[in-house]
């Protein structure tokens, strides 16, 4: 008996050890005592993805704040939009910061500023079309050298060693490239002042970094004419330029026929203003482009106009396309490609699939075979409405994803508006009356004081998933998708002043003044002096009853879909209900499910077990002060397990990091009256 | 930067905020570290004292309706004139729609200044702290361009639009005197007579 005994204990001890052998390369592979987060969206393909779990559904509530720094003094002012997601290597932070755009490393573990770099650009930044901190930096290394490489808003790309902050001297130009340089264009009309210019994070993929464009937003273009935004790859030891893509293109090359009149000419824009993604294994660079310009009004670029809103798959080495898929023909919604293309190896119907998903502001995820080009669902080309405007060009089809479904809305119909009682339902039905409803790809109207003052659309230019992007396990195939599910923009469109723009249409409402509508700190004065205000119409066409938003909940959602499948796993409401519904004297005693929030702007981190994002609202509960929360959820079910304070709005997506065992998130708050600020959470030390 | 704070994780905030014995048990605290040299007792009273204040203030920021003196004003009591929104909408025009928006409605880059997402962001602070945030940081591409009085004539403009009814009295260009009107976005409940 005794000698059994022993046996079974000897028994149990070795099937143990044979257990954590055998979990050993499993968790070694999961929990390494130091996890990097080396690229904007974690890694080139856009996952927004690491397998840690030492923060998990049981300990998510005990973050601790483990340090914090505010990023006032990153340049001459605050900065109450910040939008940057850091990079960890090694233990040092790297981030973008501040009201310079300017670039700091900090010890990844206490937060201790090590460095900081700060370009002054005088008036070529105050100039700049995309101002403020931007979103991000890239880092390199060959195992020896370290580097950091980001754009300034002037747009110069600035290579730094990492170590120390400094200028490397053997790149470009003593450190810096002049991306307004050598880039098959002459930027008008001139350096300082020229249109051009990018806020997110370049990429670096085998030794090449690749820098697309921004430019000012596009609803009241000045012009017809403008800088194009072509995407271009550099030698990151060298910062000598490899290539060029040119997303117009040019006279004899693919898809210049496709701007008729020779619009190709002088349209510009059609940058790639939001995250790139790499295949390094497959030397293949995936190019979200954005609207030609003119938003809204696509008169003066008759025809399909590629690259304007496709997806471009180019060479690593060379830039030179291998195929493209125009999500939009002759874009006129502002639906731009807004996010990283996601790299997806799934498994449709037994056979492996190398795919890549984009998602999308229409809420549509659209899935193609990441090297043929060929989509993995039919996406089907259907009639749409053809408009009426003067002077305009109608795509009769535009291109419809039959798998997935849609994750957010993307039209507005009567049905949607808001009902928490019948008298709210039948004032947001006398708002609507006055626009012009339909489905996705409804085109916007002429604005007339009568009716209809334009389209109200929803999935445009705020809706859906916008620059933060979405997130994908490459273990489950399971992307997670954020989206604004009530942003409504209502698009009219009125004829342009001489003074304000050559466009024959802007965008506008009937009866009031034409704004030039204007990027972050763009200077008012630069090129064309603005035209006497005389006091605008005083009627106001808000979109919003009492300030409860038009449209019903959700107003901002997660969601999981199966990409194996293509089909939606589970949908959640992603926000606190706002305090102006809890509190709203109607709906006393009402127990009104949770509502989420109308925020465009909201990345997800995940996790091996959790997703994770913060509030991009703000709210003050019986439960916590005057703040927002960062919420995680349970991967596989979407169930909530877990809230911790934040003191202001997410407005950076968070990350991820392990640094001597020990996990961290990091995320950037601001907004409101709250300045800037990166917040590292961890776990107090007795949970380890 | 700051070290290791506490991350105010929402149930524990209101427990710690509403359990009284713990008041003793963070004023024992105190008194470890300090009793050196005062007595104890004193110093017993100064903890509870700290920690009430704490209390009432995080309770108060918690509940700004709740909380503040009866006769303290809000947006809602008509704290600036229609003759001041109409002289705030040409210069709001001029210098605040290019980036937020003829309808206020914000832009790609720029928040909204009505609506909810609006009344969230300012729902529980003061007129004070919107001013202050207007005065200092906008707009954005020339910080402190426009006088105080301008500023006070935008912000009242901005009320009007989001429908904060106009009264007798125009909205001062003092800090001070903004910081003691609140931003609520939810219209208060007619008061009843007799009741608190």
């Amino acid at each position: 008996m005794c000698w059994r005994k022993r046996t079974s204990i000897w028994s149990f001890l070795a099937s143990l050890a044979v257990a954590f052998i055998s979990a050993a390369p499993v968790a070694a592979q999961y929990q390494p005592k130091n996890t990097e987060w080396p690229s904007y969206d974690a890694d080139l393909a856009g996952t927004r993805y690491r397998p840690l779990d030492q923060i998990n559904a049981s300990n998510f509530k005990d973050l601790e704040i483990a340090w914090r720094i505010k990023t006032d003094s990153f340049g001459n002012r605050p900065e109450y939009k910040l939008e940057g997601t850091p990079l960890m290597v090694n233990g040092v932070l790297y981030a973008t910061a501040g009201s310079r755009r300017a670039a700091i490393a900090l010890d990844a573990a206490t937060g201790e500023l090590l460095w900081i770099h700060g370009e002054h650009e005088g008036a070529r930044g105050a100039n700049a079309p995309r101002q403020l901190s931007g979103r991000g930096l890239a880092y390199w290394s060959d195992g020896k050298e370290e580097r950091i490489l980001y754009v300034t808003p002037g747009y110069r790309l600035i290579c730094l060693n990492a170590k120390t902050g400094t200028l490397i001297p053997t790149f470009g130009n003593n450190g810096t490239v002049d991306l307004k340089l050598d880039d098959d264009q002459t930027i008008f009309p001139d350096l300082t002042t020229g249109e051009i210019g990018i806020q997110s994070a370049p990429v670096v993929a085998k030794d090449t970094v690749i820098v697309g464009a921004a430019f000012r937003e596009g609803m009241t273009p000045r012009s017809m004419k403008n800088n194009k935004g072509y995407v271009r790859g550099f030698d990151v030891r060298t910062g000598k330029r490899l290539w060029i893509f040119h997303t117009i293109p040019k006279q004899g090359e693919f898809g210049y026929d496709t701007w008729l009149n020779g619009s190709a000419e002088y349209t510009g824009n059609t940058g790639v203003w939001t995250q790139i993604t790499v295949d390094e294994q497959l030397g293949l660079v995936y190019l979200p482009v954005e609207s030609p310009t003119g938003d809204y009004y696509g008169g003066h670029r008759q025809g399909n106009d590629l690259f304007g809103e496709s997806l471009v798959c180019v060479d690593l080495k060379t830039g030179q396309r291998k195929w493209h898929f125009q999500l939009v023909h002759h874009p006129l919604w502002d639906m731009d490609i807004s996010s990283a293309p996601i790299l997806a190896d799934i498994v449709v119907d037994g056979k492996p699939i190398k795919a890549v998903a984009q998602p999308s502001k229409q809420g549509f995820l659209y899935v193609f075979d990441r090297v043929s080009g060929k989509p993995v669902w039919p996406i089907e080309e259907r009639k749409v409405e053809v408009g009426s405007v003067p002077g305009e060009w109608y795509s009769p089809t535009q291109p419809f994803p039959t798998k997935p479904p849609s994750y957010s809305r993307n039209g507005v119909a009567e049905d949607e508006l808001i009902d928490f009682t019948p008298e709210l339902h039948e004032r947001a039905k006398e708002i609507v009356s006055r626009y012009h409803l339909g489905p996705v790809f409804t085109p916007p109207v002429a604005s007339k004081a009568d009716g209809p003052l334009g389209t109200l659309t929803l999935g445009t230019a705020s809706g859906g998933t916008n620059w933060p992007g979405g997130s994908y396990d490459p273990e489950t195939h399971i992307a997670y998708l954020f989206a604004c599910n009530s942003c409504v923009e209502p698009i009219g469109l009125v004829p342009a002043p001489k003074e304000v723009s050559d466009m024959r249409y802007v965008a506008g409402v009937a009866g009031q003044e034409v704004t030039v509508m204007k990027g972050p700190g763009e200077n008012a004065g630069a090129d064309s002096p603005m035209p006497p205000k005389k006091p605008a119409a005083s009627t106001y066409f808000r979109m919003n009853v009492d300030g409860l938003p038009l449209i019903k909940p959700p107003y901002g959602t997660i969601t999981a879909i199966d990409l194996n499948e293509g089909k939606i796993l589970w949908q959640i409401p992603h926000g606190e209900t706002p305090d102006i519904i809890r509190n709203y004297p109607a709906f006393k005693g009402r127990d009104i499910p949770r509502t989420g929030q109308q925020t465009y702007n909201i990345g997800t981190l995940i996790t091996k077990t959790l997703v994770i994002a913060g509030e991009g609202q703000v709210s003050t509960t019986a439960d916590h002060p005057r703040g927002a929360m960062l919420r995680a959820y349970d991967k596989q079910t979407g169930k909530e397990v877990g809230a911790v304070y934040m003191p202001a709005p997410q407005s950076g997506s968070p990350m991820t990091y392990m640094v001597n065992g020990k996990q961290y998130i990091v995320v950037a708050v601001s907004g409101g009256p709250y300045s800037g600020e990166y917040i590292a959470y961890s776990l107090p030390s007795e949970n380890e | 930067m700051t070290k290791r704070e506490s991350a105010l994780s929402a149930p524990l905030f209101v427990v710690a905020q509403l359990t009284a014995p713990l008041f003793g048990n963070l004023s024992r605290v105190l008194t470890r570290h300090t009793s050196a040299y005062r007595p104890r007792s004193t110093l017993r009273l100064a903890g509870l004292l700290a920690i009430t204040a704490i209390f009432t203030a995080a309770y108060a920021n918690a509940n700004p309706q709740d909380a503040a003196p009866s006769d303290s004003r809000s947006v809602w009591d008509g704290v600036y004139t229609e003759e001041q929104a109409k002289r705030g909408e040409p210069v709001y025009h001029k210098e605040c729609a290019p980036c937020h928006g003829d309808s206020l409605a914000g832009g790609e880059s720029a928040p909204p200044l009505s609506g909810g997402a609006f009344l969230a962001n300012w729902n529980g602070l003061t007129l004070g702290d919107l001013f202050d945030r207007i005065r200092k940081t906008m707009p954005q591409n020339a910080p402190g361009k426009l006088t105080r009085q301008q500023n006070a004539d935008v912000l009242a403009y901005t009320l009007s639009v989001n429908k904060f009814p106009a009264g007798k009295n125009e909205l001062s260009r003092q800090t001070e005197f903004l910081k003691e009107i609140r931003f609520n976005s939810n219209k208060p409940e007619p008061k009843k007579l007799g009741t608190k």
